[in-house]
């Protein structure tokens, strides 16, 4: 298990350096900040004074070798466009993010689970055609139209929900099921495969022939085992709820890091753009990591065929 | 009974009595909080030397400048300075400071401030549009209330505007900045306005409240007490137009930038449209036409041809323009690049081009075009007008009915610029212009065969720019400006097509008396009040 887990943090490491590379170049495929940065009016010595502020007026190999030594040492350098720490610019934001896909993730769920475990109940039926579409429609219906529907019935025609913003609970809600919706299709899909599955098991048979109710056996018994899996998947649709969230944050003025991403792309603010995509290439590594371990753990085969060596 | 009663009365009478002064101080003195929806917030920048000049569409209400422009003239008007001169020979600009202006820590505006706010933003990490032009002066304090701007090279006569709000230096304390530094002064910012700076959440929104002391302010004081004035105002970035008008309607902004295609939506549910009148004229602009010293000119252009730019303004059907693209927000004008009605150089005399595709495939046949010919067309937005490559569209539709194909080109300004800096590209654009109070210092960019972006190599251009630089006297200068604008547009170098105008929508239940500046991002918000 210990040579497992040191190969799989080595592999980690490696993915992380090479992310490193990644976000360096592609932050730079943007273009060139000083077109940005500086005003029309600015002259050419305007120009190679903001450079030099920069630090590119040095050879792009060196301009790399800096950028790896300062993250090795914790510095991720300061935005172009505020000149304040990278780091902090992007933790400013990350919380409305997070506190936006957790609350999508959750709206997902509600919707996602009831919806797969009816259909797998009604299976075949006009209940069940009609829970696929209405999962389906949140993928089909273009993010930015529906958040914009949302905003015009329940914040402008009933006034139930604010159209915009931040500040209260009820400033969740619109963006959350906006966001949230989307990833409704896949979970209830997985829930209901596996509730089909679940519904065929000998102990669902049993308890059914015990004379327990029928919500019982389904909603306890069935779902509770049947949920395995869509969960697994669940964690997947979770950080890609945070690193999707570009469009329902423009919609609904969320100031979180889908903006950022923007804002910094516009701005070829290298250091904003490289540290987001370490950001959420980090997510993802961990996340991997955490479920390769737990595989591993649940199941040894894993680790004896993949841990470098087969034991005897 | 009757005691009863007497007793309601009399409290009654009470209440209205103890409760009078009160009304009469919410009614007269600052208070409730004003939402401003703008699309971006820029750069969310509040200290001068970190940011450029965008940021000024929120903190305008917290930091003053040294002259102001009086909202449709744009005439300069006394600001923190109560008077100015110039030197006979233009090299000199001396400025006599209100000695009655307080930060809002309290402590006294001096000439030491305005030297060191114009030498904070000529460091090199500035990113203030105007470094170059605050690079050709040297500040020297003559007086604790007197201070001066010597040229170091060149006239300074088309400086006016470089010390106004429109573009200009906003001040910033001394002794405030040297004791936190560029960060603390970032996160913590104070000025002389009537609005101290009060929070920011990132990406978000920026507040400010009123000062405590505004009684006495300067500027504001007397006209609040009249008039009354916002307590707090919050500046809110919402990047979608239609979440911009949702909120409007909601109520949970009262002010909010809007764009053409929204226009009728908020008019339907009666919110008033405020205009910021002229604000810019978006314009074809032509490349690579006029420096033969440089590598690559290339006579066979047909666009070299006065008679060919001229075709391709009579092709141009700028009233539909106005009506159909624009719904009726904007107006047929005429004039070159950076020349606007009521400022330096405006001839009345200029009318629009009239639409007349006729005569445009006649003068295209006499240029030795009688089947057209192609166009590049570089297309991209800039901060305010996004429609500029929407409206490219319109306008190769309307070559095209000349027989002029227009090559779209989709970019940014951000590719675009480089090029233009280089004269490598050869094509046209659709650009903007917008007043300038002072327009001597763009049209240097833009004209001067010395210019960052100028494509001409005309010694009178050259010679008119320059002394514009150094004449002091303003029906010399008018005169001169003139002949400068009457050169470029007989020789249609550029294709004005309409003015158009920033559009807001405003609640008016909540929100009165607030006009912005004419051809500048959205100003005034000190002079705005709570409509009950």
């Amino acid at each position: 298990m210990r040579r497992y887990l040191l190969s799989r943090i080595t592999q980690a490491i490696v993915t992380l350096w090479l992310l490193t590379l990644v976000a360096f170049v592609m932050a730079r495929l943007t273009g060139n900040p000083l077109d940005v940065l500086l005003d029309a009016r600015s002259t050419e010595e305007d120009r190679v004074a903001m450079a030099q502020v920069l630090g590119l007026d040095r050879p792009i190999a060196t301009q790399y070798a800096i950028y790896l030594r300062d993250v090795v040492h914790g510095d991720f350098g300061n935005s172009f466009k505020t000149r304040r720490s990278a780091l902090s610019t992007v933790m400013e934001r990350l919380p409305w993010t997070l506190e936006l896909g957790t609350a999508s993730f959750l709206v997902s769920l509600l919707i996602a689970v009831p919806i797969g475990v009816v259909t797998a109940v009604k299976r075949d039926t006009a209940i069940d055609v009609a829970g696929k579409v209405l999962a389906l429609l949140g993928q089909s219906l273009p993010t930015f139209w529906l958040g914009l529907m949302l905003i015009l019935l329940f914040a402008v025609t009933l006034e139930w929900l604010p159209a915009g913003g931040t500040g209260s609970l009820a400033h969740f809600v619109l963006p959350s099921i906006t966001l949230g919706w989307f990833t409704v299709a896949g979970i209830m899909r997985l829930v209901r495969s596996a509730m089909l599955d679940t519904l065929g098991e000998e102990f669902v048979v049993t308890a059914r022939a015990k004379g327990l109710a029928e919500p019982g056996v389904v909603w306890k018994h069935a779902l509770r085992n049947a949920v395995i899996p869509p969960l697994t998947y669940a964690g997947v649709v979770f950080v890609a709820l945070l690193a999707g969230a570009v469009v329902t944050e423009t919609v609904f003025a969320w100031p979180g890091v889908g903006q950022l991403v923007i804002e910094s792309i516009t701005f070829r603010d290298f250091p904003v753009i490289q540290i987001i995509f370490l950001l959420f290439g980090v997510m993802y590594i961990s996340m991997n990591l955490v479920v390769d371990l737990l595989y591993a753990w649940a199941d040894p085969r894993i680790r004896l065929t993949e841990g470098g060596r087969r034991r005897r | 009974m009757s005691d009863t009663v007497h007793r309601i009365a009399l409290s009654l009478l009470l209440i209205v009595v103890v409760s009078a002064p009160a009304a009469a101080d919410a009614a007269t003195g600052p208070n409730g909080t004003l939402t401003v929806a703008f699309a971006t917030l820029f750069d969310e920048n509040l200290n001068p030397l970190l940011g450029p000049a965008p940021s000024k569409v929120f903190y305008d209400v917290m930091y003053e400048y040294l002259l102001y422009n009086d909202p449709q003239s744009l005439k300069a008007e006394p600001g923190l300075a109560e008077r100015w001169s110039m030197s006979q020979d233009g090299k000199r600009w001396i400025f006599f400071l209100r000695k009655d202006v307080t930060f809002s820590d309290g402590t006294e505006f001096t000439a030491e401030d305005v030297k060191f706010s114009i030498e904070l933003l000529e460091r090199k990490e500035s990113r203030w549009p105007l470094r170059a032009t605050f690079l050709r002066v040297e500040p020297k304090v003559l007086d604790r209330h007197v201070i001066a701007f010597d040229s170091k090279e060149g006239g300074l006569a088309d400086l006016d505007q470089t010390f106004s709000s429109f573009l200009g230096l906003p001040i910033v304390s001394k002794a405030y900045y040297e004791k936190v530094g560029d960060r603390g002064y970032e996160e913590h910012p104070i000025g002389t306005g009537p609005y101290r700076f009060k929070s920011r959440r990132a990406g978000d929104s920026v507040s400010f409240e009123a000062r405590s002391d505004w009684k006495t302010h300067w500027r504001v004081g007397a006209h609040w007490a009249k008039h009354g004035a916002f307590k707090e105002i919050v500046f809110r970035k919402i990047p979608e137009v239609a979440t911009r008008v949702a909120t409007l309607r909601t109520g949970q902004a009262d002010i909010a930038e809007l764009t053409p295609e929204v226009i009728r939506e908020v008019e339907r549910v009666k919110f008033p449209i405020v205009r910021s009148p002229d604000s810019y004229v978006p314009m074809v602009t032509f490349h690579g036409v006029w420096l033969p010293s440089k590598p690559g000119y290339d006579a066979s252009l047909p666009w070299l041809k006065k008679d060919v730019r001229q075709a391709l303004s009579l092709a141009l059907n700028r009233k539909e323009i106005g009506d159909k693209f624009y719904f009726g927000t904007a107006s047929p004008t005429a004039g070159p690049h950076w020349f606007h009605p009521n400022t330096l150089g405006w001839n009345p005399a200029w009318k629009p081009d009239p639409y007349d595709p006729a005569r445009a495939k006649k003068l295209l046949a006499d240029a030795g075009y009688p089947n057209g010919f192609t166009i590049p067309l570089r297309l991209f937005t800039m901060p305010g007008t996004t429609e500029l490559p929407a409206l490219g569209e319109a306008v190769a539709g309307y070559w095209e009915k000349v027989g002029v194909k227009a090559d779209l080109l989709p970019t940014e300004w951000v590719v675009h610029r480089p090029d233009l800096v280089s004269r490598r590209f050869k094509g046209a654009t659709i650009y903007r212009g917008f007043p300038q109070v002072e327009p001597v210092t763009v049209w240097r960019l833009a004209y001067h065969s010395k210019g960052d972006f100028g494509e001409r190599e005309d010694a009178f251009v050259d010679s008119a720019i320059d002394t514009l630089a150094a004449t002091v006297n303003g029906k010399e200068r008018e005169t001169l400006a003139r002949k400068l604008g009457d050169f470029l547009t007989n020789d249609a170098a550029t294709l004005p097509i309409v003015s158009a105008s920033y559009l807001y929508g405003a609640n008016p239940k909540t929100v009165k008396g607030w006009q912005p500046t004419r051809g500048k991002y959205p100003d005034r918000f000190e002079w705005a009040a709570p409509a009950q």
